[in-house]
């Protein structure tokens, strides 16, 4: 078999739940290539997971979109019955209310998707989520699912709770998820056009969609935020105690960059003995290390995906647990589900 | 052969063909049912191809404005619709790019991002962007669905408007190429 063949081969064994090593093993004449090019679309895949997640806002401006776009094709057929009532479109989470109530949520989910995204989205504007690590007198500095971001507040700057209610921008703390939407100055730097405050319980959702940037959120927040804050309670446990493996990590994951050899051997003995930490702080890197592929672990990380609202690992995890005979809990994905009470635009 | 749409009950061709019908008919559930199995899959193609995630938001919105206006003329031939819907998102994001190669714009995703803690693992996730980013077009689409898109064989080859047998060679060449692209990276 010619060497495409049997990497199509492969992909196609390990995209069924096959382990790499014996879809591997059946083309022995390319083992070193075949290995190479199944780490490396392993890798693709894993990225794809951590960094290519649309936005809920994203998505619900898309659904208003194509709402309309239905709408007018409706109207344009004579053949085709009147336009449904909006509130059909509602969310899984919402299709359980009252009729009143579901048209109470669709409503405030249509104002404040309408007033947020309204404007054409350009190079100079954007609206970004992130956890809020620190206030400093220029505005806020957020942990986004990118990374860092420094964004300014002025006077025009509108604050809001969740609600949708004017508030001081003192009210805005560390540790609070917020939706920003930014503008971006001539200098390059990001100013607040509005900021709206998310409840309590949105850094746990965060945290959820963004594992990684969430175990960088806990050491940056001043430690009164985490006394007794209902940010503190709403953080996953492990965040709270990971820090010295979370370092030992760090150490060992740069010098196996750096020195490679015995260090990288060194990270892999860790990642064993702390499967977890490896796999929350350190997915992408686990798969280029090759670790062990323990089933009880995948079924754990698919899981958890599965719940963040992967359908992709739902699958996975659905074939593991056929192949395995093992019970399975999770197997349908978990959308984020949007605010249910109504909000109002940002600005 | 189907991935996220794996969850409709869609595995014969009549139901598939069924399911068409009732989103030619403008039928308001099965639109539902259709953008949220799909969604996240023109997002991430657009993604795949530009790293811009503002830009891959509008792209996966214009991919279902398209695809609402375009159903009426779509003739189902047994092919996952998805593969359809795949060739619309190809269409706009290369109007998207040419259109932004002519007129060069900054993003927010241009902005360099402090990230103190794991700089190894951001600084590999960027190299495995930049590096998809030096692809050819063809190679780029075929790692969007392959491998950001988990499509298979038969799926990325009716998106792609090419045999399985060329799709096979394809994602040789990009996985060739993007392994050539991170080892010159590294240097």
């Amino acid at each position: 078999m010619d060497y495409k063949d049997a990497l199509a081969a492969c992909l196609d064994a390990v995209r069924a739940g096959q382990d790499s090593e014996r879809a591997i093993a059946a083309h022995p004449e390319h083992t070193l290539r075949l290995r190479e090019d199944l780490t490396l679309a392993a890798a693709v895949h894993a990225y794809s997971m951590t960094h290519a997640r649309p936005s809920e806002a994203a998505a619900a401006r898309t659904r208003q979109r194509l709402d309309g776009e239905l709408a007018s094709l409706q109207s344009q057929r004579s053949d085709v019955p009147a336009p449904r009532p909006r509130f059909l479109w509602r969310p899984a989470s919402l299709r359980g209310l009252g009729f009143s109530a579901a048209v109470v949520a669709a409503i405030g989910i249509l104002v404040l998707t309408v007033g947020i995204f309204s404007d054409a989205p350009t190079a100079e504007a954007g609206t970004i989520e992130g956890v809020v690590v620190e206030r400093t007198d220029a505005g806020l500095v957020l942990q986004t699912g990118d990374g860092i971001q420094d964004v300014s507040l002025d006077q025009a700057s509108a604050i809001t709770d969740e609600s949708g209610a004017n508030v001081a921008a003192t009210t805005i703390e560390a540790g609070q998820v917020v939706v920003v939407r930014v503008k971006r100055k001539d200098t390059g730097a990001l100013r607040a056009i509005a900021v709206q405050r998310r409840p309590a319980a949105s850094l746990s959702e965060w945290c959820r969609l963004h594992p990684l940037r969430c175990q960088e959120v806990e050491p940056r927040l001043p430690r009164e935020s985490l006394g007794c804050k209902p940010a503190c309670a709403a953080l996953p446990t492990p965040v709270a105690s990971v820090g010295a493996e979370r370092a030992r990590l760090q150490e060992l994951s740069e010098r196996c960059q750096r020195i490679g050899g015995e260090a990288c051997e060194e990270l892999r003995r860790f990642c064993r003995a702390n499967p977890g930490v490896c796999v929350v702080l350190a997915g992408w890197l686990r798969t280029l290390l090759e670790l062990p592929d323990d089933a009880r672990e995948r079924i754990r990380v698919h899981t958890q995906r599965c719940q963040s609202g992967s359908i992709l690992d739902c699958r996975e995890l659905r074939l593991l647990c056929e192949r395995l005979d093992q019970p399975c809990h999770s197997l349908t994905p978990v959308r984020p589900a949007p605010a249910s009470t109504p909000r109002r635009p940002l600005n | 052969m189907l991935t996220e749409s794996r969850a409709v009950p869609l595995q014969d061709a009549s139901a598939a063909a069924g399911f068409v019908q009732r989103l030619a008919d403008l039928e308001p559930v099965a639109w539902q049912q259709f953008f949220d199995e799909n969604f996240g899959r023109m997002y991430r193609f657009a993604y795949a191809r530009t790293g811009d995630t503002h830009l891959a938001e509008d792209i996966a919105s214009e991919v279902f404005a398209a695809a609402a206006q375009g159903i009426g003329r779509y003739r189902f031939t047994g092919a996952p619709i998805v593969a359809w819907l795949f060739r619309i998102a190809r269409n706009v994001t290369a109007d998207h790019l040419e259109h932004r190669r002519k007129r060069p714009q900054t993003s927010i995703d241009d902005v360099e991002l402090e990230s103190p803690a794991f700089a190894g693992f951001v600084d590999d996730a960027t190299d495995l962007r930049r590096s998809v980013a030096l692809l050819s077009r063809e190679q780029q689409e075929v790692i969007a669905l392959r491998f950001f898109n988990d499509c298979s064989l038969l799926e990325a080859a009716e998106a792609l408007g090419k045999s399985v047998g060329a799709v096979k060679l394809l994602q040789h060449r990009a996985l060739a190429s993007l392994k050539k692209q991170m080892t010159r990276g590294e240097r």
